[in-house]
């Protein structure tokens, strides 16, 4: 799934300062699940908001709503009645719910509330962690199950860099050596010999660096 | 004797129903202005009717355009409203069930108690009810359910607890059954003997000094007498003590703490006094239990509304022997009280769900689990209502009536807070509300009374973080959890969640001062038992502590003018 955190409240603050009646639109999918912009996290901003107003002395009119998945234009219909009172909508969904609602809606201003961190999972509850970067290409078959690209902070291929320490990047002390994970897994299942195959290239043109990637299927449009 | 099932017919008066299964009269908030039948209200009962329901019972129809209830809720009180029901019981007669509609009249709609009523209101009253009955006959319906139950007039006039007429519509049972009478003589002079004439009456009203078994065994005899089919018993949402969601609404929607059918020894007891079939209500959305109910011959019908609102193929499922299909209803009552908007018709929110698996990772119980089917279900037999599912979940779908929640700020802690005087600095005092750290009202000494008030709640580990948020915002300075040392309490059933305060508190905490408003002050304590005793020692500490905070704060708040 997506994972998200929100924006720094300051960054909110700051977007949102000129007006005066906002609409905070929650996503009930994938950043409900990480907990950073279901319906209590959008409560929870729009209280905040409240809260900082009242400091101010502006007072501010904040509704917090939730749709099923932002990604969907018709999930988003179902806010349509609220739309025209409130000058501004904030977006509690990822990067393609923000789009996809400002897309949908060109004449409203959409304003993005989360900061996306991309594809992952939950490591224990309350962590959650970045496991894949969607390069196109996918390599997890020769690499025990564990992305070099995503976790590695160099997103080596062949191997570790120098700076694997007991088992730690060098890069951030706190994050496991993909490499070395790696390697355990491998030697784990007696699979070492993986990493004595030649390979050509990772084909970096199904990545993402070449613009947007589309997925077509020529049998799905009806008409 | 021939083996009955939830699909052997029914023969009730004149009408023979094809399976046992009704389809309980529920609000569907989706009526046009006026107490018209919308576009809505048709699909909604021609889909249940469609996927094999035996009786669809219309919800409540006011038979009276101002005695009625909040909400969008369809009328019948003029003969303008009989097209749009003609409408109605067509598409659900075409769709293959009996259509049936329920009328009803509220004066607890208008904030009346029957000794508030002259006796032109109760005479006009039964003859709009007369009325009522024969416009619905007239559009097509097949049965007219005169709701005698829940918080309608007639339900008033029935309860020993609210009838204190001193006129002869008061007094005994027999007294306060006189405007029953009335109604349903005149329904049968009118229409005949032939029409089929249902009643739902409470067989228990769940109030103190309310109606219980004594009462309604007795009622429902009488109204077998009088000539009513069939008696519809369900029990409670009277809102004398508890109000909304209180122990007697809750008991009318039993929720997802209850087992499979809490209600139904009340119905079975009616059944064993009245020879006219019962039906039974209340959380009998698991086809196995529904089926054994049946078969048992506990009553005679078994009727449910959330269930086929959670999955409108309920019964097409379970007749073709797939129950394992069902999306089951979890009895978590979003439809009821979580709509969007207030406008918004019911509809079954299980949906939202966002399958986090918050629930099943952290149930003290391990009582969720994936069933055979790959599906999230609630294993609810052993469920200690601990309520930490409900704290966790991030779309609020699992949430229980004891918890925290929703509407607890302004139920309980902006009363409590407007009672502080505005000029100084004002507290809220969370504890606990059970057990040896029960902390009581007394405990705030005249200086104090004016600055803190105190709220009690299961465990100081349910409040949420955007609960305290809410809480600042009614202007007071600062909020302490005082909670207990969870290792002095090991039987506590809230000793799971107690560790969330801290956190929670602290991330309140961070949140304060991302935002910039560190002279509010949210602060957790553990109460020692001494200090259980001294919770005013407690706050007052807390207050100074909050007076030296604030001169820092407002300092630091000064600084930026003085350099700029």
């Amino acid at each position: 799934m997506i994972i998200g955190q929100r924006k720094p409240l300051k960054r909110i603050f700051e977007m949102l300062d000129p007006y005066d009646r906002i609409l905070i639109a929650g996503c009930g999918s994938c950043v409900t699940v990480c907990m950073s912009g279901g319906l209590k996290e959008a409560e929870e901003t729009a209280a905040v908001l409240r809260l900082h107003r009242q400091a101010e002395g502006r007072p501010v009119e904040v509704r917090a709503r939730v749709v099923e998945r932002q990604c969907e234009p018709e999930f988003l219909e179902t806010l349509d009645a609220d739309l025209p009172h409130f000058q501004v909508v904030l977006s509690l969904a990822c990067g393609v719910g923000v789009q996809r609602y400002s897309l949908f809606r060109p004449g409203k201003l959409i304003l993005p509330g989360l900061d996306t961190l991309g594809s992952g999972l939950p490591v224990r509850q309350g962590l959650w962690e970045e496991v894949c970067l969607g390069c196109g290409d996918c390599l997890l078959d020769q690499t025990a199950g564990v992305c070099p690209i995503t976790r590695c902070a160099k997103g080596l291929l062949n191997g570790p860099c120098g700076g694997s320490r007991n088992g730690r990047c060098e890069a951030n002390t706190e994050n496991h050596c993909a490499w070395q994970i790696i390697y355990d897994r491998l030697a784990a299942r007696g699979e070492l010999n993986l990493l004595e195959e030649y390979r050509p290239p990772k084909d970096w043109s199904r990545g993402h660096w070449g613009g947007p990637r589309r997925l077509e299927r020529e049998d799905m449009p009806i008409v | 004797m021939e083996k009955v099932g939830l699909f052997t017919p029914i023969k009730i008066n004149k009408l023979v129903l094809k399976n046992r299964i009704m389809m309980s009269p529920a609000f569907s908030n989706s009526a046009a202005p006026g107490g018209f039948v919308t576009d809505w209200t048709l699909r909604h009962y021609q889909k249940r009717a469609a996927a094999g329901v035996g009786l669809v019972m219309v919800e409540h129809t006011g038979v009276s355009g101002y005695y009625i209830h909040g909400g969008n809720r369809l009328q019948i009180s003029t003969d303008l409203h009989v097209p749009g029901l003609a409408r109605l019981a067509r598409v659900i007669k075409e769709a293959g069930a009996a259509a049936g509609l329920q009328i009803a009249h509220s004066i607890h709609g208008v904030g009346l108690k029957p000794e508030d009523l002259p006796k032109r209101v109760i005479l006009e009253m039964i003859r709009e009810f007369i009325e009522g009955a024969r416009r619905a006959y007239e559009a097509g319906f097949d049965v007219v359910e005169l709701h005698f139950a829940h918080t309608y007039t007639m339900a008033d006039l029935l309860s020993r607890r609210t009838n204190k007429r001193l006129d002869e519509y008061g007094g005994d049972v027999y007294g306060r059954m006189k405007a029953h009478r009335e109604i349903i003589n005149g329904i049968r002079e009118m229409m005949g003997p032939e029409v089929t004439l249902f009643a739902r009456i409470c067989a228990d009203e769940f109030v103190i000094g309310g109606n219980t078994l004594k009462q309604s065994r007795v009622i429902a005899g009488e109204l077998e007498k009088m000539g009513v089919d069939c008696i519809d018993v369900t029990v409670g949402v009277r809102f004398d003590d508890g109000g909304l969601k209180g122990y007697s609404d809750l008991r009318g929607k039993p929720t997802v703490e209850y087992e499979d059918g809490p209600n139904l020894y009340l119905a079975e007891d009616i059944k064993r006094h009245v020879g006219v079939p019962v039906i039974a209500v209340g959380k009998l959305g698991n086809p196995e239990f529904a089926a054994s109910v049946i078969e048992q011959g506990r009553v005679d019908m078994v009727a449910m509304a959330r269930p086929l609102l959670a999955d409108d193929k309920w019964v097409k499922k379970v007749q073709a022997g797939r129950p394992d299909l069902v999306r089951t209803c979890v009895c978590c009552n979003s439809c009821l009280y979580k709509r969007r908007h207030p406008d918004d018709p019911i509809r079954c929110m299980e949906r939202e769900c966002a399958r986090c698996l918050a629930c099943l990772r952290n149930c003290p119980y391990r009582l969720p689990f994936i069933n055979e089917k790959g599906r999230l279900e609630f294993g609810n037999e052993w469920c200690d209502e601990c309520g930490m599912c409900a704290g966790l979940c991030p779309a609020r779908v699992v949430r229980f009536q004891a918890d925290p929640q929703y509407d607890w700020v302004s139920r309980q802690v902006e009363p409590a807070v407007k009672k502080l005087s505005p000029g100084q600095r004002r507290v809220l005092v969370i504890t606990c509300a059970s057990g040896p750290y029960r902390c009581d009202d007394k405990f705030l000494p005249g200086g104090l009374a004016h600055s803190a008030a105190l709220v009690r709640v299961p465990c100081p580990g349910r409040v949420e973080t955007v609960q305290m948020i809410r809480i600042l915002e009614l202007g007071v300075d600062g909020i302490l959890l005082a909670g207990c040392r969870s290792e002095e309490n090991p039987e506590c059933k809230y000793r799971h969640h107690h560790p969330w305060a801290p956190h929670r508190v602290r991330r309140a905490g961070r949140i304060l001062e991302e935002a910039g408003l560190s002279h509010k002050v949210i602060a957790h304590i553990s109460l020692t038992g001494l200090e259980a005793l001294d919770l005013a020692g407690v706050t007052r500490n807390f207050l100074n502590g909050l007076e030296v905070n604030n001169r820092v704060g407002e300092a630091d708040d000064h600084r930026p003018e003085e350099t700029a």
